[in-house]
């Protein structure tokens, strides 16, 4: 059977004062393999380590159990004393009598007992240890960094600049983090950018830093010093390499807003059937492509005198173009008109051959007896008012057509007579 | 290649150029309206025009879209065409006098002021860029001309808001007068692209660069935004990219790394000011957080420098600051403490009355924590010095009163309610870890604590290492903190890379599981209860194997292992029956005893 | 009717068409163009058929509806054969007589014949009156004799012999050739030489070609275009058949002013009519050439005669002119090579191929050959189309074939070109007409408008005019045009009205300068024309307004007043009743006084009264 070794541990009053490390000791002492029993203050501290040492040696153990805090906080503590004493490092165990047992229990009695039990449960496993050498595995000598921020950048810097290589991931189109949007900072008030613009630079030109912007880490494999990652480089829809970094691009894009595209409305269903069933009748006959859209809408004009509202974007919905394009076109030529025109249609023509005759008074006269302008209608909807560059029938000037009907050689005498006759 | 005489000089340019990239190429510049690199030259405005002698005979040209022809002469600055372009900009300026761009060019051609008075209602100079970009770029047809001769004019039909209107702003954002207004041109809501840089405070194009010391300096485009990847129009960008750098099918790309170690910097996200409903926080415009204060104070931000609140652009008389919103909270947001607020907030109040010299600054805070060097020093000249107005209490709420905004709260010191008038709120919210960071945590198997902090080892004594072997904290990531303990985290968590690289091997704990492979039934039940990928089906061992280097010590497939072949070095059966003894027998001898 | 298989099939008809036509048999004709309908030519010809039918003589005497003759002064006119005896103003109530008297009894009636203003002597026979004396009717003489509606009419004067011959012998070299040797330039306005355009674009590799007619006229005061669609048509197509043929076009178009709706009606019985017979459509007359004409009406907008814009407007564009160069010789009509000449410039090809080119490159100057159409408009006593050789005098044309100015009033100026034109003063009067004479004095050929103004005319008021009509037409598409004319109007206007500025002469040329240097299209670069011609001949007007307020033709408004003259005036009420403002006061009997706070200067009175008593200062 080994040669086991127990020290136990008061922690201060930490373990102490809720475990009877007397009892303890007694009771191990008695333990089957326990040839050795220690207790002392601070077990960790330099005389409880050499303690332990020469207790090792002095007593030819061949098991320790040190009955103390956590593993993780001072295991590696103890086994390196192992490793100076000459025994294999995993024939050193801990029984944790602080966290699983003092700290947690009130009863002293109690607490001793089980104290007493973890220890020995401890010391049962201590015996039957194989002496184990440390694993060795070798590094790749490249990090990864995840975050450009100043954090990730002095990080980067640091390793790169000691003659290793680092892959540095941000998921933003730069590096620069939170930092580089600060104006000033405190308690100095040196302007942010100024510092850390170098910083960044120097980042970006370094020979054994990878950057990696707008990109993501997705997943790591592997174990500490093996890892495999995987980095998801999102589209930046912009080619790195040919890029000169110009500004034209961005200078020059127009879209300032999130765009919704949205559909033109259809007028089909809302208007009125007959109207519809006209223009369809109007637009097969002259045809559904753009180039014929003049030719539709002087058959609309034809049919209605003027171009309704709904006509236009009828129009627009079965050429499939836009309502703007057709109001356009509506607007544009003279012979469209956007409003209800009258009954008869005067046109007064004010071409060089009337004008020279007097066809401005001979409007004027129209315009104060109607009481419109060009380009009204009177109010009984009776008149439309026109003016016209030229008739091309100059002899007669001046001149002026209602309706299909010419009058021309007018007299100043006869213009509302020839008028009254259309009343 | 074409030869030709530009003012002067000899010189070559390709076979197509038009004078207007030429003049450019050689340095020549020509002033433009209504020209767009990637639009068909519109050729209206006409201030472009140069002069061409051809054969001797002598005529003006819009230089943007007439190509350069062999053996011609060019003038861009002849006495003729500066007198002709003088009065077509004189022309112009009469109907945009108030147009920054028309005016810088009419100050180049020596005009102060047009002689002729403004005819039209609307500064438009009807240079057509909104119209052609609306419908021969976007494709969309919102707007167009109408009527003609001194009629024309820019309008949706009828002059009524538009119904196919994508509200994308191009229009406005091309227009050289700023007549053009999307809300004129549509009652959809309009969707500002925000500039994530300016912390939304101003808009960006869909083709950016975050900022202009962005590095790498180039751009990217938003693909969620960009007007391409909504219809497959516009191709703006493509258009002028001379290096043929955009690459709009460019695909996400997966690269692998081998990596030894791995230094977590996530960094931080403020918490939302949105949460903070009682102080209108995402409903008052004025009410913003700390960084985008920082925007407003920076030279390169959206103001220049200048404190001007959001909503109108004026600048604020009085700025309240209140300290620990989100933080400090446990009942209702974050129970830590953010650590940077109380001391960019003295920075901010400080910067604040230094731009506005008659502005006054109060802050709210419970307390004021200055641990850091230097920073009680910083704290008690704003006080004193400066001023500024520290009130103790957390205020309970903020209501809009008429053009500004009023804070209540209790003056914790006198026990008083007081209501306090001011112009702006800025609320310093919590720092957060970085939206997406714990979930990332988690990809990694790395902890976390309960606000989604990175866990380390120990707070003391291995501040920057993770619970994960190979992992390092630094920065943000662990905890909030300010630049200088983030940079010291930085490089602490470097060194131990450091040190693990210089040592070129790492020590692994060897009480890993084994296989006793005669037992092994090859049922894979291992394989699944393994959490590190640690065991693998050997086919040619007729075993499932141990990867040593992946194996944890956890033991899970040594408990789930049906026929006993999954063995645990120095944790064997024998010795667990061996403990389960020790604590049977100590019972009974306690029992006994009794 | 029988498709025409080869042209052999075509002599054949044509000799048969003569043959039938060739009766020395009397016939009526009454001209049927727009100013004579609109004089009552309608009701005139109803009449004569019915009174034919009547006397059952429709048989042996023809009536026919023709195009126009021109003299639209006089109209409605109606013309005789065989002896061409011309009678004039002729309504419904004298057909009976005519029929009865001419007709039948060979007598003719004196009260229809027209009297010479100068001599006062009664001319029987149309070619002695002396306004078609002096001219010399190629293109347009066919007009008066045939009824545009009836193809075979025009084939038996030769219609369509031209494209036969081209047909059967020219190759596409040929008929450039002849077209070269003729010196046919454009008559639209620019007089580019017509066979060099059309090598151009037959030069040109990309396919298909097109040929377009422009036949928007848009002038005010010009309408021979009309004249020429709406009476004989047919010529039109036949040079457009020609011309697709030498440049290698497969497809046509015609561009139609919607205003002229008689003209949209008589091409398009044309087109029919000639598809019917094999003349145009596929494999014409046999052959592998082939050729479908459309027509497309503008819809009222003058920037359409503009080539790019008129591009434009066919494409279903707004009519919008785009820059040039690329010119639509290489890219036109959706991209194509495009060529397109005027009415007139088409319409002459039949004439060039049918009597050679040496023939018409003998009429006409060095430089400038054949004929000219014009519109012969304004203050003149014979007003209407004519056509003449190149290089008649200014002063001919008004004097001895427009019979001078009415009233014995002097003549001021001559307006030739269109609103793009230039006033020409009478003193220049001896220059020919010719191309580059024209334009060295600032003005153009244009499209064959000639406005003639007398010493009533203020010309800073006709420049006024012309600019708000260049103004109103505008495309608005370029600044130098749009503001720019904009603001010349704007000055002319307060010139007007009396409230003209040292300095606004200069800032008039200085604006005109940008405008015609800067423009994007003709129409603006030449809009100014009107203006500095002005200057140039009439500056003494312009500084009559500007700084003594005051306007010597008495037309500007704001510078006139009206008043009554006392010695003159009889108490009529004429003019009380006349004034639309109310401004005239008085009884009957007694001398009338004019309220000048109420006169709005119409000039009503003065127009009604008989005893000039009413003056203008």
């Amino acid at each position: 059977m080994k040669r086991i070794g127990v020290f136990v541990c008061h922690c201060g009053h930490n373990i102490g004062a809720t475990v009877n490390v007397t009892e303890i000791l007694k009771e191990l002492s008695r333990y089957p393999g326990v040839v050795h029993c220690k207790d002392y203050k601070y077990m960790c501290s330099e005389p409880g380590q050499k303690l332990i040492k020469d207790s090792i040696a002095g007593e030819e153990l061949e098991g320790v159990v040190v009955a103390c805090c956590t593993p993780s906080l001072h295991e590696e503590t103890f086994r390196r004393i192992a490793d100076s004493a000459g025994i294999n490092r995993y024939l050193l165990e801990i029984a944790n009598i602080r966290e699983q047992c003092s700290w947690v229990h009130t009863d002293p009695e109690k607490a001793t007992s089980k104290a007493a039990t973890l220890i020995k449960t401890i010391v049962e496993k201590t015996k039957l240890n194989d002496s184990l050498e440390p694993m060795r595995i070798p590094v790749k000598t490249k990090a990864l960094v995840i975050g450009g921020g100043v954090a990730g950048l002095q990080a980067s810097l640091d390793i790169a600049n000691s003659g290793y290589e680092v892959v540095l991931v941000e998921q933003n189109p730069s590096i620069g983090g939170h930092m580089a949007q600060l104006s000033e900072t405190f308690p100095t008030l040196d302007c942010s950018q100024c510092i850390l613009t170098p910083r960044m630079v120097e980042v970006g030109q370094h020979d054994n830093i990878d950057l990696r912007t707008y990109s993501e880490v997705e997943e790591i494999s592997g174990y500490a010093g093996n890892f495999k990652v995987k980095i998801r480089g999102k589209p930046r829809s912009v080619d790195l390499e040919k890029c000169t970094g110009c500004g034209d691009c961005w200078n020059l894009c127009p879209v300032m807003n999130k765009p919704e595209i949205r559909v033109m409305q259809s007028v089909s269903d809302s208007m009125d059937p007959d109207m519809r069933s006209n223009l369809d009748a109007v637009i097969d006959r002259n045809g559904c492509a753009r180039e014929d859209i003049i030719g539709i809408l002087q058959g609309v004009t034809d049919e209605y005198n003027w171009l309704p509202r709904d006509a236009i974007c009828y129009v627009a919905e079965r050429l499939e173009i836009p309502v703007s394009y057709v109001y356009r076109i509506a607007s544009f030529f003279t012979q469209f008109s956007l409003e209800p025109r009258g009954k008869h249609i005067i046109k007064v023509c004010l071409g060089t051959a009337c004008f020279v005759r007097g066809a401005p008074r001979i409007l004027s006269q129209i315009q104060s007896d109607l009481g419109i302008a060009p380009g009204e209608t009177t109010e009984d909807g009776l008149f439309t008012l026109e003016t016209v560059n030229c008739l091309g029938a100059c002899a007669l000037g001046p001149l002026m057509v209602v309706d299909e009907d010419y009058h021309g050689r007018l007299k100043f005498t006869r213009v509302m007579s020839a008028l009254d006759s259309y009343k | 290649m074409i030869t030709f005489k530009l003012n002067g000089t000899e010189v070559e340019v390709e076979e197509g150029t038009t004078i207007l990239e030429a003049a450019k190429e050689h340095g020549v510049e020509i002033p433009t309206l209504c020209y767009h690199p990637a639009f068909e030259p519109y050729q209206v405005c006409r201030v472009c025009l140069v002069e061409v002698i051809k054969d001797g005979q002598s005529k003006l040209v819009p230089s943007c879209g007439y190509k350069v022809e062999e053996g011609t002469e060019v003038l861009t600055h002849s006495e003729l065409v500066l007198k002709r372009r003088r009065t077509i900009v004189e022309l112009i300026l009469a109907e945009a006098p108030n147009s920054e761009r028309v005016l810088a060019i009419a100050k180049d051609l020596g005009i102060e002021k047009s002689r002729f008075e403004s005819k039209r209602e609307k500064e438009c100079i009807l240079c057509g860029l909104c119209v052609n970009a609306c419908n021969d770029i976007i494709k969309v047809g919102a707007i167009g001309f109408a009527k003609r001769g001194t009629q024309r004019e820019i309008t949706t039909p009828y002059g009524e808001f538009s119904d196919v209107c994508s509200t994308c702003g191009a229009c406005a954002s091309l227009c050289p007068t700023g007549v053009i207004k999307v809300e004129e041109i549509s009652d959809s809501e309009i969707k500002p692209i925000l500039s994530e840089f300016d912390a939304n405070l101003s808009q960006r194009p869909c083709i950016y660069v975050p900022f202009p010391q962005a590095v790498p300096n180039r751009p990217v485009i938003d693909r969620e935004n960009c007007m391409y990847f909504k219809t497959g129009e516009c191709r703006i960008c493509e258009i002028v990219c001379q290096p043929e750098a955009i690459k709009y099918d460019q695909d996400e790309e997966i690269t692998e790394e081998e990596v030894g170690a791995v230094i977590v910097a996530t960094g931080y996200d403020l918490y939302p000011i949105e949460r903070m409903k009682e102080y209108g926080g995402g409903e008052y415009t004025d009410v913003i957080d700390g960084l985008q204060f920082e925007r407003l104070l920076s030279a390169s931000g959206p103001t220049q420098g200048e404190v001007r609140r959001p909503s109108d652009g004026r600048i604020p008389k009085r700025v309240a600051f209140f300290a620990c919103v989100g933080s400090r909270d446990p009942e209702h947001h974050c129970s830590y403490c953010s650590k940077i607020c109380c001391m960019y907030m003295v920075k901010h109040a400080l910067l604040y009355k230094e731009r506005v010299p008659d502005g006054e600054p109060v802050i709210f805070s419970i307390d004021v924590r200055t641990s850091g060097k230097g920073y009680e020093e910083f704290y008690t000249r704003a006080k004193e010095e400066a001023g500024i107005i520290y009130i103790r209490g957390k205020p309970s709420r903020i209501i809009k009163e008429g053009d500004g905004y009023e804070v209540w709260a209790i003056n914790t010191v006198t026990g008083k309610q007081i209501r306090v008038r001011c112009d702006m709120v800025v609320l310093s919210t919590a720092i957060i870890p970085t939206v997406g960071a714990p979930e990332l945590a988690r990809e990694m198997r790395i902890p976390v604590d309960e606000h989604g902090f990175l866990s380390e080892v120990h707070p003391k004594l291995r501040p920057v290492e993770s619970l994960v072997r190979g992992f390092f904290l630094a920065g943000c990531s662990q905890a909030p903190k300010d630049i200088p303990d983030t940079v010291a985290q930085a490089s602490a968590a470097a060194s131990k890379v450091l040190e693990m690289f210089a040592r070129g091997e790492i020590l692994a704990e060897p009480h890993i599981v084994w296989v006793d492979e005669d037992k092994c039934a090859t049922c894979k039940v291992c394989i699944d209860a393994c959490p590190y990928e640690a065991r693998e089906l050997d086919e040619e061992k007729k075993a499932v194997v141990v990867s040593d280097a992946l194996c944890q010590g956890c033991g899970c497939c040594v408990a789930a292992c049906p026929t006993g072949a999954t063995r645990q070095k120095n944790l064997d059966d024998e010795q667990l029956s061996r403990m389960v003894e020790a604590i049977f027998e100590q019972e009974k001898e306690h029992s006994g005893s009794d | 009717m029988a498709k025409l298989a080869n042209i052999g099939d075509f002599e054949k008809l044509m000799e048969t068409v003569k043959a039938g036509r060739e009766s020395s048999a009397r016939s009526v004709t009454v001209c049927c163009g727009t100013g004579c309908v609109a004089s009552g030519a309608h009701d005139v010809i109803a009449k004569f058929q019915e009174e034919l039918k009547t006397r059952k003589i429709d048989a042996e005497i023809s009536s026919k509806a023709t195009g126009c003759h021109g003299f639209c002064e006089r109209g409605p006119l109606v013309v005789v054969f065989p002896d061409r005896i011309f009678y004039q103003r002729v309504s419904a109530e004298d057909v009976p007589e005519i029929v009865d008297e001419t007709l039948v009894k060979d007598k003719v009636i004196e009260r229809l014949l027209y009297s010479d203003p100068v001599s006062d002597e009664k001319i029987t026979h149309e070619p002695d009156v002396q306004f078609y004396k002096r001219q010399q009717r190629i293109i347009f003489g066919s007009n008066g004799m045939i009824d545009p509606t009836d193809m075979d009419d025009y084939i038996g004067l030769d219609g369509y012999a031209a494209l036969a011959k081209v047909l059967s012998d020219h190759s596409s070299d040929d008929v450039l050739d002849v077209i070269e040797r003729s010196g046919l330039r454009g008559r639209g306005g620019a007089g580019f030489p017509t066979s060099r355009k059309w090598r151009i674009t037959g030069a040109q590799e990309a396919t298909p070609k097109y040929v377009i007619c422009n036949a928007d006229e848009g002038d005010p005061g010009a309408f021979q275009d009309r004249s020429l669609c709406e009476g004989n048509p047919h010529s039109i197509l036949e040079g457009m058949a020609i011309g697709a043929y030498a440049i290698g076009a497969s497809e046509a178009y015609i561009y139609v002013r919607a205003e002229y709706p008689l003209a949209c009606k008589h091409l398009e019985i044309a087109i029919n009519q000639a598809e019917d017979r094999g003349l145009l459509g596929d494999n014409i007359l046999g052959t592998n050439f082939s050729l479908k004409i459309h027509i497309k009406k503008g819809a009222g907008a003058f920037v359409c005669g503009e080539e790019s814009a008129l591009i434009a407007s066919i494409e279903g564009k707004p009519g919008e002119p785009i820059p040039r160069p690329p010119y639509p010789a290489e890219k036109g009509l959706w991209g194509r090579p495009t060529n397109i000449n005027n009415v007139k410039t088409w319409a002459s090809v039949p004439y060039i191929i049918n009597r050679g080119a040496d023939w018409f490159a003998g009429i006409g100057t060095e430089k400038s050959k054949g004929t000219m159409i014009f519109s012969l408009v304004g203050k003149v006593n014979n007003t209407g189309l004519v056509e003449v050789p190149m290089g008649m005098t200014l002063k001919e044309l008004v004097e001895e074939i427009g019979g001078g100015i009415p009233g014995g009033k002097k003549l001021k100026a001559v307006q030739t070109g269109g609103p793009s034109g230039g006033c020409i003063p009478s003193e220049l009067m001896t220059i020919p007409i010719d191309y580059e004479e024209l334009a060295k004095v600032g003005s153009m050929m244009g499209s064959g408008g000639c406005v003639v103004m007398d010493e009533d005319t203020c010309m800073v008021d006709v420049a006024r005019y012309f600019l708000s009509f260049t103004v109103a037409e505008s495309c608005g598409k370029c600044t130098p045009c749009r503001e720019g004319n904009g603001r010349l109007l704007d000055i002319l206007v307060r010139i007007c009205g009396g409230d003209g500025k040292e300095g606004d002469i200069e800032l008039l040329k200085e604006l005109a300068g940008a405008i015609t240097d800067g423009s994007l299209c003709a129409l603006g670069k030449t809009a100014p024309n009107p203006v500095l011609t002005t200057i140039e001949y009439f500056r003494d007007e312009y500084e009559a307004h500007i700084k003594d307020k005051c306007c010597p033709a008495k037309v500007c408004k704001s510078l006139i007043t009206y008043s009554i003259v006392a010695d003159n005036c009889t108490g009529c009420l004429a003019c009380l009743k006349a004034c639309p403002a109310g401004a005239v006061s008085g009884e009957k009997k007694q001398v009338h006084v004019i309220d000048q706070a109420k006169c709005t200067k119409c000039g009503a009175c003065y127009e009604v009264c008989k005893f000039e008593a009413v003056s203008v200062e």
